[in-house]
């Protein structure tokens, strides 16, 4: 089998929010092969757009690594980083992010215009991208005369400009209705059969058939039953930390645990005591969040592991 | 932005008129290098006109005497000049000097032209020759007479005179006291300084607000476009470049601003009831003072342009 063209290995991205760190990615891999589209998939907060930053070179992993088409790009920086990103990936940003002042072959042309290329070779480039994403009569209009659908297209054919061989796309279906959408999704299939890797996040779930690959960014909530095996902490003992990835809601069944907030500093802020009878760890599991807290034993303490749709079941009316 | 500097034009313009009229008044009274003689106790001749003994006139070879008085024409107050014409001054633009009984040469903001039958000072006159520049104490116009016909006109015939044009370096005597033109000048501007200060502390003013104006829009400008240059960056754009292109918006902006204030200017003078005479050095001054706030408030956006990530393109 090949080597494929991305491969993500326990990348971790923390970073430090309102006095507390903050891992929107921890230890995530994927792979991506040549000519697949692949669909990142999951909620708002689990993760997205900060894998597409590290993938574009602008955001730096805590720890990990990132290698595409051979290039380690964690470790790129200067100018290799500005050619990296000019050249080997391209992107389509959510909400199209075109510059408003630039007419649709201007704002394709961008990129190379950057570069240095000669206008005319930039706009004859930029109109023949243009015309490949059914936007060839519209070259000369600025993006307040241009449709949600026929936008995003323009946005597309910019991420195309430099022919990179990765294309990242931020919620390309975003705010745009069916028809745009599937237009939309339309152009990269296309784009896909042509040869070119994509790979694009979204929460939309008209997307997933159209896609080669799914990616899940949540973490995978167990719903195999632990019932029966309690867990025996003693005290100081750590049931889960901040920002691990959440899996089960925990009864309390004797003794008493405490809730810390890790702070920035290394210190901890303590958020509550919970004593039996009660429940913590629900939130995270319930909404696919990493753990927002620590849960550290006060005394021995006796916990019982639920799934969440034993949780839900547990604490329905009328149970 | 074009406002505030056409405003600026306009206020350097009426300074400069306020010092620029009695020179010219001055110059128009006695012609470019005179001295003038004036009676000891008084401060000018266009301001404080006293009698001024005809020995003392006497006593100066190539002594011009001239008497100097409020009077009307047409119901608007004139500075009535009877002096002995000469070819250096009064600078005549259109017709030819007063001569006689009858006669009168106008500064043209008094509205008239050459050939026109006014009544000065109840007596029937005709325009002769009209002048340009000559006025004093913001804009009153003078009128250049024979002195005979002045004497007439505002003493009823006396034989008085005010103070004669003499040459440079001239020396008083105990009855008289010789004014250079420097002098005259600022005696003339004198009554006018509490005006002058008033529109200088508003000029002052109106720097800051130009300051704020240009500040606000070209700061704004680059924070407003903190996206465009996050795009800008995450498709490959250097922060040199965006830094150094925002850096040339502004400095292109705010010329084009001085430009279009400078033309607003030219619009705007006939509507002020003074002459709007903006010194050359303001030409330079106000549009490199409005460069310099604006290359300040780029540097700003600048850092702005080099602290914004290319992340940030992602919302």
């Amino acid at each position: 089998m090949s080597e494929p063209l991305l491969s993500v290995d326990e990348v971790t991205v923390e970073y430090i929010t309102d006095g507390y760190s903050v891992k929107s990615l921890d230890r995530f891999s994927m792979r991506a092969n040549r000519g697949e589209l692949v669909g990142l998939v999951g909620p708002s907060g689990s993760g997205k757009t900060t894998l597409l930053s590290v993938l574009s070179g602008m955001v730096d992993a805590t720890s990990g690594s990132v290698t595409m088409d051979g290039i380690d790009v964690c470790s790129l920086s200067g100018r290799a980083l500005e050619q990296y990103r000019r050249n080997d990936i391209g992107i389509v940003f959510q909400g199209f992010n075109l510059l408003p002042s630039l007419n649709a072959a201007e704002n394709v042309a961008a990129p190379l215009l950057l570069a240095g290329t000669p206008r005319a070779e930039a706009i004859a480039r930029a109109e023949s991208l243009l015309e490949q994403v059914g936007m060839g009569e519209r070259t000369g209009h600025r993006p307040n005369q241009l449709s949600g659908g026929q936008q995003q297209r323009v946005a597309v054919a910019r991420g195309l400009v430099a022919d990179p061989t990765l294309l990242l796309a931020d919620e390309p279906t975003a705010n745009l209705d069916h028809i745009s959408a599937e237009a939309v999704i339309g152009l990269l299939r296309e784009l896909r059969d042509g040869g070119r890797t994509i790979l694009i996040s979204t929460h939309d779930t008209r997307l997933l058939p159209a896609l080669d690959r799914v990616v899940e960014m949540t973490g995978a909530v167990p719903e195999v039953s632990a019932a029966s095996e309690p867990v025996e902490l003693a005290a100081g003992e750590v049931l889960f930390r901040q920002g691990d990835a959440s899996d089960y809601v925990f009864s309390i069944e004797a003794g008493a645990v405490d809730v810390v907030r890790e702070l920035a500093d290394g210190g901890e802020e303590l958020l509550a005591t919970l004593e039996a009878p009660n429940y913590v760890g629900e939130l995270g599991p319930l909404l696919g969040f990493p753990r927002s807290a620590t849960i550290r034993a006060r005394s021995a303490t006796t916990l019982r592991p639920f799934t969440v749709t034993e949780f839900k079941a547990r604490t329905s009316p009328g149970h | 932005m074009s406002v505030v500097l056409g405003l600026l034009f306009l206020l350097s313009g009426l300074v400069g008129q306020f010092e620029r009229e009695p020179v010219r008044a001055t110059e128009q009274l006695g012609g470019p290098d005179a001295a003038f003689l004036v009676n000891p106790s008084s401060s000018g001749p266009f301001t404080t006109p006293q009698a001024l003994p005809q020995a003392s006139v006497d006593a100066v070879e190539e002594a011009r005497p001239f008497l100097i008085g409020r009077t009307v024409v047409e119901g608007e107050q004139v500075m009535l000049v009877g002096v002995e014409s000469h070819p250096d001054a009064p600078v005549i633009v259109e017709g030819e000097a007063a001569v006689g009984s009858g006669q009168i040469v106008l500064d043209r903001t008094a509205g008239y032209a050459v050939g026109d039958s006014i009544v000065l000072g109840g007596r029937r006159a005709t325009v002769t020759g009209v002048t340009e520049e000559a006025t004093v104490l913001a804009g009153l116009p003078l009128g250049f007479v024979d002195l005979a016909y002045a004497q007439l006109v505002v003493l009823s015939g006396q034989e008085i005179v005010t103070g004669a044009v003499v040459p440079a370096g001239t020396e008083g005597g105990p009855a008289a006291k010789v004014l250079t033109a420097a002098d005259v000048a600022a005696d003339t501007r004198k009554p006018l300084d509490p005006a002058v200060d008033s529109i200088d502390l508003v000029r002052v003013l109106l720097w800051f607000v130009t300051a704020v104006v240009i500040g606000a829009t070209v700061y704004s400008t680059a924070t407003s476009r903190t996206r465009d240059f996050a795009v800008l960056k995450a498709v490959g754009g250097r922060d040199g470049f965006l830094a150094g292109s925002l850096f040339v918006e502004a400095m292109a902006v705010t010329a084009i601003a001085c430009v279009l204030g400078a033309l607003l200017q030219f619009v705007v003078r006939p509507l002020f009831p003074l002459v709007i005479s903006v010194p050359s050095a303001a030409w330079w001054q106000i549009p490199l003072g409005a460069l310099v706030i604006a290359a300040v408030a780029a540097m700003v956006g600048v850092r702005k342009v080099r602290a914004t990530s290319p992340a940030e393109a992602f919302g």
